[in-house]
C-alpha cells in the first residue's frame, strides 16, 4: 500500500470532494511550467495571427542600402530596424515575426497529420489486438528504423519543396509517438471492467470506442500534441537550414539560420536571433507538454 | 507465557504526512507492546493506519512521511535514538524480519533464490557462504518448499504465488530474528494456500520461539493465529487486549459494529449489522473521537474532546461509554433472518450452462510450445428465478472465464449458455441487457471515470435510445435511491466516490434496464469488510423488494453462506459439487470442496463444523483454522 | 533462449527488408528518377536518354529486385554522381561518421545516466529539478544551432578548437557533443523514471527490510533492474546517431555518411541516397537487435522461459 494512495482514498472519500476539473484547474495555477509554456505559445500564435499588424516592415521588401544593419544595441544599430536588417536589407523582426507564422503553420499542421495516423492506428492495434496488433507493431518497427531525417530530406528534394509538401512529409514521419501512447493506453483500457459493462449492456464496437475508450485517451493525445508541436516546428527548421525544406524568400527561422550562417563571424545575431526564437517556441510547446501531463494525470508524472 | 519478557514496546507512535491538502497524521498515539514469543494482531480497514504503523517501525516509510515516537524499545534497547545507517544495520532484517503482502513482487526479479536467501547473512552475519547455504536449503525444506536444493539456482518467475511467499518466509528466518512483521501475508493468495501459509507461521513462531506482529483486514485470520489484537481506526488504536476478549465481547462501538458486519457461517445468516457513512478525512488535529461521525451511540462531548481510555489492566478501549454502558446496549447485529424463501425450480431456468468448454492456446514460457489450457471442462448448471446460485472457486478455477461466457463476452468452444431457453450469442443486445446485466469486482475498474454518476447510470438507456433527457434524468434518480445513493451525487465524477458509493453506482446502473438476473463477479471482494456489509444488506434488500435472481461468483466462503441459496464448487475447470447451500456446507462430498471449507479461518469459539462424513476422507481436510493458542 | 534469438534475427531482417522496398518504391516510385536526375531545365528527350541509360524504363520491381540481389551480393551499386561505386564511397566515409556516432553516445552516456541516476534518488530535490529544466532546454535546442552556438563561443570567442574537418580528434569534441546532447534528454529521463519505479518497487523495500541502505542497496539490488530499459534506449538512440549525422557533419564540414547522404540529395544521386538510407536503418535494426540480446542476458525473465 503505497502512502499516496492511501490519502487519496481518504480524500476521495470525504463528502463533496472537488470535481475532477476544479482540481485539474487547481493543479494548473500551481504549475509554473505549465503557465509559462502556455504564456510562450499563446503569445507567439498571436504574434503569428497579426503579423501584419505588429510586424513594422514588409518582410520581403529588400533595401540595398541598408544591408547588414545590426541590432539596435549594437554599434550602427537604427531605431527603424529594431533588429537590425540581413544580407539583402530586408527588416529582421519583421521576418522573425512572419516566421513565426511558417512555424507555427508547419508544427500543427504536422502535429494533426502525426496525431491522426498514429491515434488511428494505436486504438486499433490497441483495441482489436491478435494479428491487427502484430502488423501495426510491426510498422512501427519499420518506421523508427528509417532515418527520418534523411528521408525527409530525400523526399522534399524530389516531389519538390513547399509548405504543404513539408507539412505532409514531416507529419507522415512522426505518429510513432502517438500510436505507441495510444495503443498502450487503449490496451489498457480495454482491460477495464466498464468497457466489458458497456459490451454486456449491448453496446457496439463503436459506442464503446467512441464513448468508453476515445474521452480517456484525450488528455494523453492533447498532450503528445503539445510535444509533436515542437518536434515538428524543430524538424522543418533543420529541413529548411539545409535547404530542403522551406525556400526563399520565405521567412522561416531555419533558412534565416542559413542565410546568416555565411555571416556567423561578423554578424552572429543573424543566426543567434531564429535560434533564439525556434528555441522560445519549442520550449514553451515541451514546457506545456509537461504542464499538460502534470495538470492532468497527477500520479503519471513523467 | 504470561512471564515472558517484553521484547517490543512502542510508546505514543506518530506518522506524519504532508498532503498537498495539509498535513494529515496517519498513525497517532499508538502504543502496544509484545513479549517473547508473543503475536499481537493489528487490525483495521483500509486507511485505519494498520500497515503505516508496521512500515514506521521498520522505517520503510516513504519520503513523505515522518514518524515521531515517545519511545520504542526492542530488548530494552533504544530504536529512536538510531541513525537509519544503524538501524539498517544492527536492527532490521537482523532483530525484526518482514513479509509482504504481494509475494509476486515483493522478491527481486533478476536475483536466483539463493543469492536472495544468503547474501543478508553472509554479508552482515558473518556466515561462510556454503553455512549461509546450507541453512538456506534447510529452511527452504522447512517451509515445505519441494525440492530446496534445486530451487537455490532458481529465479522467482519460475515459483508460484504460495511458494514465493514460502521463500519470503525462509528469507525472513535466515537471520533468527526475535520479531517477525507480517503485513497481510495471505490477503493475496487462494484461501486453501492461505490455511497452509498461516499454519506454517504459527508453527514456525513455536519453534523459533519468535514474536510476531500480524497486520490484517481479516478478523478471522487473526482470530486463528494471534494472542493479543489492537483494532485500529482512523490512525488510532480504539480498543485493545486478548484476541478471544476482543472478538467475543467487543467494547469499542468501532469494534461492535466490525464484528456485526462480518458474515458468520455458525448459525442461519441474519442481516449484518452496518457502520453507516465513510471515514472521514482526518486533516490537521483530531481532537475528538475518530469514530464519531459514524458511531450510532455518538453524544455531543464525544465530537468535542477525545474520549477516555478505559483501562482495566487486562484489555482497554477509547470511549465516553463505561463497559457497564456498553454491555447494556442491544446487539450491533440485528437478529433478522434473511434466507430467502423456498425456490419453485419447477419451470425454466432463467440461465443455463450446457456441457460448456472452453480451451485456452497458452504459451508457458515467451517462445515454447502452445499447450492447450482446459478452462472449462463440461460445465453444467441451471439458475431459475428468484434464486441466488453462488459459483465458488479458486483462482484459475475457470468461474470467471464461465462468467464472461454466460454474459456473452466470450463464446464457449464447445457447449452453451442459454438465457431464457435462447443461446445467450444468439439473444439480440438489447434484449439480453433486460434480462442479464453484470457487476464486478473492482468499482474502482468498473464506472469510466470520464463520465459524470447520472451518465454512467443512464448509460444503458443511452446504448439502446430508450427515453429522453429528461425521462431518464427521473429513472436515474428512482434507482439511485433504491440502491441508497444520494440525489446531489448525481453530477459527480467517479473519483469522487468511495469504493462503497462506486459499488451502488455499478448496481443502480445494472438495474436501471430492470433486469431479471443480475451476474455478480466477487461484487464484494475488493470492499472493506463493512462496506461489504451494506452491500451484501443491498443485494438482499434488492432480491426481497425486486424479485432478482443473482449469480454470485465469489472465492469467499462466508459470502456464500450468508446470501447464496444454491452453490456449485469449482476447481480446475470442473463443477465438483453442486446443491443447496446448507447441504454442501455442512455435508460436503467431494474432497476438494472440504478442503476448501476446512480452509476457512474459523472466527470464533463456535467454529463452523463440517460434519465428518467418512472414515479414511483426505488429511489435508483437517489443515487449517486449528492453530491458534487456547 | 536460441529460439528467443532466432525469432528476434527474422524479425530485424524482416524490417530491414521492408524498410529497403518501402524505401525504393519512394524514391523510384513516386516520382520518377529520370526527371529528377536531369534536373528543371532537361529537354523530354535527354530526360529519355538518362531513362534508357540507366534502366528506368523498366517495372519498378524488376529493379527492386536487381537491387536487392546486388546488395545481398555486397554490390551497392553505382553513382551518378560520385562516379564511383556506392560501395567505395561508403567505406571511404564510414569510418568519420562511426567514430562521431560513438563518440556522441559516450558524451550522452556521461551526461544523462549519472543525471539521471542523482535526480532519482533525490525526487524534487534540486538536482533533480536541474536534471529536468535541462531536459527540457535541451529538447527544444535546435541541433544545427546549437553546433553554431559553439562554433561562435569555442571556436571564433575563444578560440580552442577547430571549428570544421575531421583530421584531429579535437575536430571531433563539438560535434560529439552536439549529437550526443540530442541524445540527453530521452536517456536522462528514461534512467530517471526507471529507477524512481525501481526505488519504489516491493523488491527494494523487501532489501530495505533485510538492512539494506544506500550504495549497497543501490548496487546490489536496484541497479540491474534500472539498467534494463537504459540498454535498450541507448541502442536505439546510436542507432539514430546515425541518421543525426547529417545535420552535424553539415555543420561542422566532417565528411562523413551524413554529408554524403545531404551531398548526394542535391545532386539528385538516388542510388546512394537509397543505400544510405538502407544502411541507417539496418544500422538502426541491428542496434535493436544488439538492445534484445543484451537484456535477455541481463534479465533471466527472458532468459529462462
Amino acid at each position: 500500500m503505497s502512502i499516496t494512495s492511501s490519502s487519496h482514498t481518504i480524500a476521495s472519500n470525504e463528502a463533496g470532494a472537488p470535481s475532477p476539473r476544479s482540481l485539474m484547474v487547481q493543479r494548473a495555477r500551481g504549475h509554473l511550467g505549465f503557465i509559462a509554456g502556455a504564456a510562450i505559445v499563446l503569445t507567439l500564435i498571436l504574434v503569428a495571427l497579426f503579423a501584419p499588424l505588429l510586424a513594422p516592415h514588409d518582410p520581403f521588401a529588400q533595401s540595398l542600402a541598408n544591408r547588414l544593419l545590426p541590432p539596435v544595441w549594437e554599434d550602427g544599430g537604427r531605431w527603424e530596424y529594431l533588429l537590425g536588417t540581413d544580407q539583402v536589407g530586408r527588416d529582421y523582426l519583421s521576418r522573425l515575426i512572419y516566421g513565426a507564422r511558417v512555424s507555427l503553420m508547419i508544427g500543427f499542421g504536422a502535429a494533426m497529420i502525426g496525431m491522426v495516423i498514429g491515434v488511428a492506428l494505436g486504438i486499433c492495434a490497441g483495441y482489436f489486438g491478435g494479428w491487427v496488433d502484430h502488423v501495426v507493431s510491426f510498422f512501427l518497427t519499420a518506421q523508427l528504423a528509417l532515418p527520418g531525417i534523411l528521408l525527409a530530406m530525400a523526399l522534399v528534394f524530389i516531389i519538390g519543396p513547399s509548405l504543404w509538401v513539408v507539412i505532409g512529409i514531416i507529419g507522415v514521419l512522426h505518429w510513432t509517438y502517438f500510436l505507441v501512447v495510444t495503443r498502450s493506453a487503449t490496451q489498457r483500457l480495454k482491460s477495464q471492467d466498464f468497457v466489458a459493462a458497456a459490451s454486456a449492456m449491448g453496446a457496439s464496437r463503436w459506442q464503446i470506442l467512441r464513448t468508453e475508450i476515445l474521452p480517456n485517451l484525450t488528455n494523453q493525445i492533447i498532450v503528445i500534441f503539445t510535444f509533436e508541436l515542437g518536434i515538428s516546428i524543430l524538424a522543418e527548421s533543420a529541413l529548411s537550414f539545409l535547404g530542403v525544406g522551406i525556400q526563399p524568400p520565405t521567412p522561416s527561422w531555419g533558412l534565416m539560420i542559413a542565410e546568416g550562417k555565411q555571416a556567423l563571424f561578423f554578424r552572429p545575431w543573424l543566426v543567434i536571433l531564429p535560434g533564439a526564437f525556434l528555441f522560445l517556441l519549442v520550449i514553451g510547446a515541451n514546457l506545456l507538454g509537461d504542464g499538460l501531463r502534470d495538470v492532468t494525470s497527477p500520479e503519471g508524472r513523467n | 507465557m504470561s512471564e515472558a519478557r517484553t521484547i517490543l514496546s512502542v510508546e505514543d507512535l506518530e506518522v506524519i504526512l504532508d498532503t498537498p491538502a495539509g498535513q494529515l497524521k496517519a498513525v497517532r498515539g499508538t502504543s502496544f507492546d509484545l513479549k517473547a514469543g508473543e503475536a499481537i494482531g493489528i487490525v483495521g480497514e483500509s486507511g485505519s493506519g494498520k500497515s503505516m504503523t508496521a512500515l514506521a517501525l521498520m522505517r520503510l516509510l516513504p519520503r513523505i512521511a515522518r514518524t515521531r515516537a515517545g519511545s520504542i524499545t526492542l530488548d530494552d534497547r533504544s530504536l529512536v535514538a538510531l541513525s537509519d545507517g544503524e538501524f539498517a544495520r544492527s536492527i532490521s532484517g537482523r532483530k525484526i524480519s518482514m513479509i509482504f503482502q504481494e509475494p509476486m513482487t515483493s522478491l527481486n526479479p533478476v536475483y536466483t533464490i539463493g543469492r536472495q536467501m544468503t547474501e543478508t547473512v553472509v554479508r552482515f552475519s558473518g556466515l561462510s557462504r556454503s553455512a549461509a547455504r546450507k541453512r538456506a536449503i534447510e529452511l527452504l525444506d522447512r517451509v515445505r518448499i519441494p525440492d530446496p536444493a534445486g530451487r537455490m539456482h532458481q529465479y522467482p518467475h519460475q515459483l508460484s504465488g504460495g511458494q514465493r511467499q514460502r521463500v519470503m518466509i525462509a528469507m525472513a528466518l535466515m537471520s533468527e530474528p526475535e520479531l517477525i512483521v507480517a503485513d497481510e501475508p495471505t490477503t493475496a493468495l487462494d484461501v486453501t494456500v492461505q490455511a497452509q501459509i498461516m499454519e506454517l507461521l504459527a508453527e514456525l513462531r513455536r519453534e523459533f520461539g519468535m514474536a510476531m506482529m500480524l497486520i490484517t483486514h481479516d478478523l478471522a485470520v487473526v482470530a486463528a493465529t494471534v494472542d493479543k489484537v489492537a483494532v485500529m481506526y482512523g490512525g488510532e488504536v480504539v480498543e485493545s487486549g486478548p484476541c478471544r476478549d476482543i472478538l467475543t465481547e467487543p467494547r469499542h462501538p468501532y469494534t461492535r459494529g466490525l464484528l456485526a458486519c462480518v458474515p458468520k457461517m455458525d448459525h442461519a445468516p441474519t442481516r449484518l449489522g452496518a457502520i453507516p457513512g465513510i471515514v472521514p478525512a482526518l486533516l490537521g488535529n483530531v481532537d475528538y473521537c475518530v469514530f464519531s461521525s459514524r458511531c450510532a451511540q455518538v453524544r455531543p462531548q464525544c465530537r468535542t474532546a477525545k474520549p477516555p481510555v478505559r483501562d482495566d489492566g487486562h484489555r482497554s478501549y477509547k470511549c465516553i461509554l463505561s463497559t457497564a454502558e456498553i454491555n447494556a446496549l442491544p446487539a450491533a447485529q440485528p437478529d433478522e433472518a434473511i434466507r430467502a424463501s423456498k425456490i419453485e425450480r419447477g419451470g425454466q431456468p432463467l440461465l443455463e450452462a450446457r456441457n460448456v468448454h472452453k480451451v485456452y492456446q497458452v504459451k508457458r514460457g515467451l517462445f515454447s510450445r502452445r499447450t492447450a489450457l482446459h478452462a472449462l471442462d463440461d460445465v453444467s448448471f441451471a439458475i431459475h428465478p428468484g434464486e441466488t446460485f453462488a459459483l465458488v472457486g479458486e483462482s484459475g478455477s475457470g468461474k470467471s472465464t464461465l462468467a464472461r461466457i454466460l454474459l456473452g463476452l466470450e463464446t464457449a468452444d464447445k457447449g452453451e449458455a442459454r438465457l431464457s431457453g435462447r443461446i445467450v450469442s444468439r439473444v439480440d443486445p438489447r434484449e439480453r441487457a433486460r434480462l442479464m446485466q453484470p457487476i464486478f469486482q473492482d468499482p474502482y475498474s468498473s464506472l469510466n471515470p470520464r463520465h459524470t454518476i447520472a451518465r454512467i447510470i443512464a448509460r444503458p438507456l443511452e446504448i439502446h435510445d430508450i427515453g429522453d433527457a429528461t425521462s431518464r434524468r427521473k429513472a436515474v434518480a428512482s434507482v439511485m435511491e433504491r440502491v441508497g445513493l444520494p440525489e446531489r451525487v448525481m453530477n459527480n465524477y467517479p473519483s469522487q466516490m468511495s469504493g462503497g458509493q462506486r459499488q451502488r453506482v455499478a448496481i443502480a446502473r445494472a438495474l436501471i434496464m430492470k433486469p431479471a438476473l443480475l451476474v455478480c463477479d466477487e461484487p464484494t471482494s475488493a470492499l472493506d469488510v463493512s462496506v461489504q456489509a451494506q452491500i451484501l444488506n443491498l443485494m438482499t434488500d434488492l432480491q426481497r423488494d425486486l424479485g432478482l435472481t443473482y449469480l454470485l461468483i465469489t472465492h469467499n466462503i462466508a459470502v456464500v453462506h450468508q446470501v447464496a441459496t444454491r452453490v456449485a464448487v469449482m476447481n480446475k475447470g470442473q463443477i465438483v459439487e453442486v446443491g443447496e447451500v446448507d447441504q454442501v456446507l455442512r455435508r460436503p462430498r467431494h474432497d476438494y470442496t472440504r478442503l476448501l471449507l476446512s480452509s476457512v479461518p474459523e472466527f470464533d469459539n463456535s467454529p463452523f463444523q463440517v460434519e465428518p462424513l467418512h472414515s479414511g476422507s483426505r488429511e489435508r481436510s483437517t489443515v487449517g483454522g486449528r492453530v491458534g493458542p487456547s | 533462449m536460441l529460439k528467443y534469438i532466432l525469432q528476434r534475427s527474422a524479425l530485424a531482417l524482416a524490417v530491414a527488408f521492408v524498410v529497403s522496398f518501402a524505401t525504393f518504391m519512394l524514391l523510384n516510385y513516386s516520382v520518377d528518377p529520370a526527371t529528377a536526375m536531369a534536373g528543371e531545365d532537361a529537354t523530354p528527350e535527354v530526360i529519355e536518354q538518362i531513362r534508357q541509360a540507366y534502366g528506368f524504363d523498366r517495372p519498378v520491381m524488376v529493379r527492386y529486385l536487381e537491387w536487392l540481389s546486388g546488395v545481398v551480393r555486397g554490390d551497392f551499386g553505382e553513382s551518378y554522381y560520385w562516379n564511383t561505386t556506392v560501395a567505395a564511397l561508403v567505406l571511404d566515409r564510414a569510418p568519420v561518421t562511426i567514430t562521431l556516432a560513438l563518440s556522441a553516445l559516450l558524451v550522452t552516456i556521461v551526461i544523462a545516466v549519472p543525471l539521471g541516476a542523482f535526480a532519482a534518488l533525490r525526487p524534487n530535490s534540486w538536482i533533480d529539478r536541474f536534471a529536468l529544466t535541462f531536459a527540457v532546454s535541451a529538447q527544444a535546442i535546435p541541433n544545427f544551432w546549437l553546433g553554431l552556438m559553439l562554433i561562435i563561443l569555442l571556436g571564433v570567442m575563444f578560440p580552442v578548437l577547430p571549428i570544421s574537418g575531421d583530421s584531429t580528434w579535437q575536430h571531433f569534441v563539438m560535434p560529439a557533443f552536439v549529437l550526443g546532447a540530442s541524445s540527453v534528454p530521452a536517456v536522462m529521463r528514461l534512467t530517471r523514471t526507471g529507477l524512481i519505479e525501481v526505488m519504489e518497487s516491493d523488491y527494494i523495500r523487501t532489501a530495505k527490510a533485510k538492512g539494506y541502505r544506500g550504495y549497497a542497496l543501490l548496487h546490489r539490488h536496484a541497479m540491474r533492474n534500472a539498467i534494463l530499459p537504459v540498454v535498450s534506449v541507448l541502442a536505439v538512440q546510436l542507432g539514430q546517431k546515425f541518421g543525426g549525422s547529417v545535420i552535424t557533419e553539415t555543420v561542422f564540414a566532417i565528411n562523413g555518411l551524413g554529408r554524403l547522404a545531404l551531398q548526394s540529395i542535391l545532386g539528385s544521386d538516388i542510388p546512394t541516397v537509397q543505400m544510405l538510407i538502407f544502411i541507417f536503418a539496418l544500422t538502426f535494426v541491428l542496434m535493436n537487435l544488439l538492445a534484445d540480446l543484451l537484456n535477455a542476458a541481463l534479465d533471466p525473465r527472458i532468459r529462462i522461459s
